[in-house]
């Protein structure tokens, strides 16, 4: 029915076209508002009042009209839409900026400040992503087993690399100036600075075994506070640089060019040509590498052991080892006796780029002024030949691991008899497709590995660290304040 | 004469975009903690990718999808003014993934969290009810 009232207002599904509903049919729904109220009609039948047809003239002196679209809801629409397009292109400039832009230091005091900063805020992750990836690729695993090993051991409690507790420390003042020392590399100097360290006692994840061991060896109770303790350090001015290189685009802090560079100042050695040093030679397999330098430590090759380590984790060796080359095989070249290595037998292990190579048997022949020898190495024993065997314990030619006699025995290591360990591994690494053996993984998996051996029994009251104290105590003389 | 008829916004679209609005909005509030340094998630993902924390192909993938995020919730905003369902109810539960992936990997990291990452999961759980609303207002209308 239409509305009769003084606005005469009717919904007219026709115009728009939009057809009319069937007869007899429920008015359209997705319109909204109020459904139109047509009279019901059905076809051929006549219409029950000329005014009820919805193509019907208006009664006289009305007009139909149809009323416009709610404003509001199309200006929302609009406003939603006008929101809609800004945050498409603001999105889309966040990301094209973001994605090209890099996060890094700019320069090479930006780089050692970013560090200092981190340091200021025990922000662990600033300070790992200061360094170099090669370095930081070798050192972060190491450091990880490390800190797992002395938690399992009971020597340190869990260290939660998010929030390091017990420490506080402050960077006040820090001034620096930089200087090139070649392509990429930059040496930064501290002029002036002060750090301070808050330390809280009780807030140091010291293990209890570790604090029961202290207590043993200096027979005084070690008393925990809560109390603050804090020091101020001023920094002079550094007479060695912190070395920076520039890594992925950003300039990055290097602990081992800055070793590097303090030794060749020391040595007063001119500047190497960096980036120009020993060349890196990898090979096609873990255990090619491995088999590579063993080859080059037999034949006192220094430079090929160089060029066998990874060029991004030891870039410092690489640029910095020709100063010291010919005087390193010069020395080697003057040792006494040849090495041959008749056998070796490798087993790797891991799929990632970062691998262990274990050693699993080998023979090695040394020959000298005074005579020859071989050691044989079948995976569990030792055994010395040849002139060698002269130098066995007791005469022995053969050690196995549980034969802890003599000397080992009196120092209270008879503990580690029959504990399964694990044999020697060479880490390597994976650069740019080649593989490579690692100083750093090496000798940090090598320590790692001889804590594993280790159990926490071993660090509490009459287990083997306390056996060895005491072993060191009567055998040596050593005095220690406890014990017996 | 009379224009079309006016479309309103389907509820599950207005939940879907609240979802959105708060998904970006916690992207850029601090998402885990280091000392007392705090990163939002954007300085997150960079930071892992320098450590090397993510590799392969997932590493270039995530990094360009969290990064372009906030341009997908103003396009889910453009295509929830349209006439079809489906892309806005698509387009949500694709954000909603791509958060939810990126807060696990936040979580399965040792890192601290903070409080941008509960922020974030609160819009993924919006995005996702706008999403089966959208849905389940599709098979009504169906039937």
């Amino acid at each position: 029915m239409s509305d009769d009232d003084g606005g005469n207002r009717r919904r007219d599904a026709v115009f728009g076209g939009t057809p009319l509903p069937p007869p007899g049919a429920p008015p359209y729904g997705q319109y909204g508002g109020e459904p139109p109220t047509f009279p019901t009609w059905t076809a051929g039948e006549p219409l029950a009042s000329p005014a009820a047809s919805p193509l019907a003239p208006p009664p006289p002196g009305q007009s139909w009209y149809i009323a416009p679209p709610a404003k509001k809801s199309r200006r929302g629409r609009a406003i939603i839409a006008t929101i809609g397009a800004m945050a498409v292109l603001a999105g889309g400039t966040f990301a094209a900026v973001a994605l090209s832009d890099s996060d890094g230091a700019a320069t090479p005091s930006a780089a050692v400040a970013g560090f200092f900063t981190a340091l200021d805020h025990e922000d662990v992750l600033g300070m790992l992503n200061a360094l170099p990836a090669g370095e930081r690729e070798a050192m972060q695993p190491i450091a990880e087993d490390l800190t797992s090993e002395l938690e399992r051991l009971g020597i340190s409690k869990k260290v939660d690399l998010g929030l390091v507790k017990g420490l506080d420390i402050q960077v006040d003042g820090l001034r620096t100036h930089s200087e090139d020392l070649g392509d990429g590399v930059a040496g930064v100097w501290i002029d002036s600075g002060t750090i301070t360290l808050n330390v809280i006692p009780q807030d140091v994840p010291i293990g209890d075994n570790l604090k029961n061991l202290i207590e043993y060896v200096t027979a005084a109770p070690v008393v925990i506070t809560a109390t603050s303790e804090s020091q101020s350090m001023r920094m002079e001015p550094s007479t060695n640089p912190i070395v920076t290189i520039k890594d992925g685009g950003s300039w990055k802090l290097s602990a081992l060019y800055t070793a590097a560079e303090a030794m060749r100042r020391d040595s007063d050695a001119p500047l190497p040509a960096f980036g120009q040093g020993v060349a890196a030679v990898g090979s096609a397999s873990p255990e090619a590498a491995v088999r590579a330098f063993a080859d080059a430590v037999a034949a006192f090759d220094f430079e090929k052991m160089v060029a066998l380590t990874p060029p991004k984790e030891m870039q410092a060796l690489h640029d910095y080892a020709p100063l010291f080359l010919a005087e390193v095989t010069q020395n080697m070249n003057d040792a006494a006796f040849t090495v041959s290595i008749t056998r070796l037998d490798l087993t790797s292990s891991g799929d990632g780029d970062r691998r262990p190579v274990a050693i699993t048997g080998g023979a090695i022949h040394f020959a000298y002024e005074e005579g020859s020898g071989a050691i044989d190495y079948d995976g569990k024993c030792i055994t010395l030949s040849g002139d060698l065997a002269n130098f066995g314990e007791g005469g022995t030619q053969k050690e196995c691991p549980g034969d802890v006699s003599g000397l080992a025995g009196q120092l209270g290591l008879g503990d580690l008899a029959g504990r399964e360990s694990v044999p020697f591994a060479i880490t390597v690494v994976k650069e740019d497709g080649q593989w490579y053996v690692s100083p750093i993984g090496t000798f940090g998996n090598t320590f790692v590995s001889a804590l594993r051996v280790l159990q926490p029994e071993d660090f509490q009251e009459g287990g083997l660290v306390y056996k060895f104290i005491d072993g060191l105590q009567s055998n040596f003389g050593f005095e220690t304040e406890g014990g017996d | 004469m009379t224009g079309h008829p006016t479309q309103r916004v389907p509820a599950g679209h207005i939940v879907a975009l609240v979802g959105a609005a708060l998904v970006v909005v916690a992207a850029f509030l601090p998402w885990v903690r280091s000392g007392s340094t705090t990163r939002n998630s954007f300085a997150m993902l960079r930071l892992a990718d320098e450590l090397g924390a993510i590799h392969g192909w997932t590493r270039r993938t995530v990094l360009v999808t969290w990064f372009i995020m906030p341009a997908a919730c103003g396009v889910l905003v453009l295509v929830s003014l349209g006439r079809r369902r489906w892309p806005p109810v698509v387009l949500a539960a694709l954000i909603a993934l791509v958060a939810l992936i990126v807060w696990g990997a936040a979580r399965g990291s040792s890192l601290s969290l903070a409080y941008g990452a509960a922020v974030n999961q609160g819009g993924v759980t919006l995005l996702i009810v706008g999403a089966l609303m959208g849905i389940r207002a599709r098979r009504n209308q169906n039937v």
